[in-house]
């Protein structure tokens, strides 16, 4: 689905965001980008939302070439893409609904749609009853569901979440990591970049480490082994059907609430663990 | 459509001050330019019906007879290219004078059938045989004065155009500081909202998305300010119109009627657009 090749992102002269990099991302995949700070994470983000286009090298985001994207093209390429800004850019004079209606608004929808779409995933990030408040009313990890509520609510094939646990506390952290494993149980490719090492550690998912903006850590070929053990023929079903159906597959299996259920079940034990590895966090 | 209206209208209430400053410059400029149009309008139409009425006068000293006058009426109605000749005699010159002046009792008392010459008024069959008409009228003996209706026509023409002129300077000077004080106004209103058009941007909405309701909002000012200043036009023009008639007397003027009202009306809207339209997207483009 992803394809970064030999990509190099300069900035200016001398300041080098990323060097060289290269790795694939499969359709329905989970991915942890991860490195200090400055090791170009945000830059990966923003080349996949195509706010700037890369100095040297190419990307591929499903059918669409990053590089040969015209003006024109560019907002349609955006819509596959729900990104979870770090600093939110949330709307503080437009209430948690608005902010989520906004993306879909851009995608024309009607009305009708509008309302059962914001209903829908604010009932999935656990938001349900908090529709008329107002960013500065809720508290961070509020925040950080209502966007990624909003990147969601479009339906896009990836979210991109830059540091999405970075202004919470551990365990507020985990239930946004749960939400996006949840929303990638239904068929969404979820990129999270982090550097919190306890999450990475716990969640068991590929990770690609960057530092000075080159790629010192994938680790693809294990993870995926892990991933077709433990997830089992249902989910290997599911990315299969992602790659042939598009979209429209997408929506019925994110309609399917019994398989959300299932899900659930199968992640209370994982929960579990995770709790587990906060209160180790804690101590530390 | 409808969201990019509801999005402007939105823009428009939660600046309240900025869109009736903007309304109220556009006001102002247009019934500036709309007074101007119709005086240069009127002036036109007052033109034309001198040039449509061929006409020299002669007036005669009093030593020329009453019979003498009637046989130049004679000889010159024999002319081809005159239409008509009628003979103003004292008397009736005092009779029209009195018409002309029965509110004004001074004006009446001084004034005597002595005092006034007799003349003659004759019509040419063109406008072009006035010159004629003229030289034979000066080569009547007793002829003190022949008064030409080109001179009135060559004076009108020249105010005509002055007016035009004038008219129009004002109107390009009005509409390029409406012009700017829309792209002042939507530009401020860009600005503040740069961050919201920014996510938006990144949430994927196209340029109409971001950029119609600003040009809408600009569409809406011009359309509103083009129609206020129509009616405060017809306000004054209804007030104004009994004194107008009574100034120009006979000639008729059209301003009244439907079809230039509605023209006037049809412009001011158009060209109030025009103007919102074209500052919106002049503001949009520089800071988008």
């Amino acid at each position: 689905m992803i394809d970064f090749r030999n990509v190099t992102k300069t900035f200016g002269n001398d300041i080098i965001a990323l060097n060289e990099v290269s790795f694939q991302v499969e359709p329905g995949e989970f991915l942890f980008i991860t490195g200090p700070s400055g090791a170009g994470k945000t830059t990966v983000g923003r080349l996949l939302i195509r706010e700037f286009a890369p100095t040297s090298g190419e990307i591929t985001v499903g059918e669409y070439d990053l590089a040969k994207l015209t003006g024109r093209d560019i907002p349609f390429y955006r819509r596959q893409v729900g990104f979870v800004f770090q600093d939110f850019k949330l709307l503080p004079d437009r209430t948690v609904a608005e902010n989520i209606e906004l993306s879909l608004e851009i995608l024309d929808k009607t009305s009708e749609e509008i309302r059962e779409k914001v209903a829908r995933v604010l009932e999935l990030v656990n938001l349900s009853g908090k529709d008329n408040l107002f960013p500065s009313q809720l508290s961070g990890g509020e925040v950080q569901r209502t966007v990624i509520a909003r990147a969601v609510a479009a339906e896009p094939p990836l979210i991109f979440a830059d540091e999405p646990t970075g202004n919470l506390d551990a365990e507020t952290g985990w239930q946004i990591t749960e939400l996006l494993e949840k929303i990638n149980q239904r068929g969404t490719t979820v990129i999270m970049a982090t550097h919190n090492q306890g999450i990475i550690g716990a969640a068991k998912k590929r990770v690609i480490k960057l530092e000075g903006g080159r790629v010192v850590v994938d680790t693809k070929e294990e993870k995926q082994e892990a991933l077709r053990q433990s997830s089992g023929q249902a989910r290997i079903k599911n990315q299969e059907k992602f790659e042939k159906e598009g979209e429209k597959e997408r929506e019925e299996n994110s309609e399917g609430d019994d398989r959300e259920k299932k899900h659930e079940k199968e992640h209370k034990g994982k929960h579990h663990q995770k709790k587990k590895a906060v209160e180790v966090e804690k101590v530390e | 459509m409808s969201r990019v209206l509801v999005n402007a209208w939105k823009n428009m209430r939660r600046m309240p001050y900025q869109t009736l400053a903007a309304i109220g410059v556009l006001t102002v400029g247009f019934v500036i330019a709309q007074v101007f149009g119709l005086v240069v309008f009127s002036s036109q139409q007052i033109l034309t019906y001198f040039e449509t009425r061929p006409q020299v006068s002669a007036y005669f000293t009093d030593q020329a007879s009453e019979e003498e006058i009637l046989k130049y009426k004679q000889q010159l109605e024999e002319r081809d290219y005159i239409q008509e000749v009628t003979y103003i005699s004292k008397e009736k010159a005092l009779e029209i004078y009195r018409e002309q002046n029965k509110n004004d009792k001074l004006l009446l008392e001084m004034v005597t059938a002595e005092i006034l010459p007799a003349s003659l008024e004759v019509s040419a069959t063109a406008a072009d045989q006035l010159e004629k008409v003229r030289q034979d009228l000066e080569n009547l003996a007793g002829v003190e004065e022949v008064v030409y209706q080109q001179d009135v026509v060559d004076a009108l023409t020249q105010w005509t155009r002055g007016l035009r002129w004038i008219g129009l300077g004002l109107t390009t000077v009005l509409v390029v500081t409406a012009l700017l004080i829309i792209v002042v106004i939507i530009s401020m209103k860009v600005a503040s909202r740069r961050q919201e058009i920014m996510i938006m941007r990144l949430l994927g909405a196209q340029r109409w998305f971001v950029t119609g309701p600003f040009v809408t909002e600009g569409a809406v000012y011009g359309m509103v300010g083009g129609v206020v200043a129509w009616l405060l036009t017809m306000i004054l023009l209804l007030y104004a119109m009994p004194a107008i008639v009574g100034f120009i007397g006979e000639i008729p003027l059209k301003l009244l009627d439907v079809t230039v009202l509605s023209v006037l009306f049809g412009i001011s809207i158009l060209t109030g657009i025009a103007i919102g339209v074209l500052g919106s997207l002049v503001s949009v483009r520089r800071y988008l």
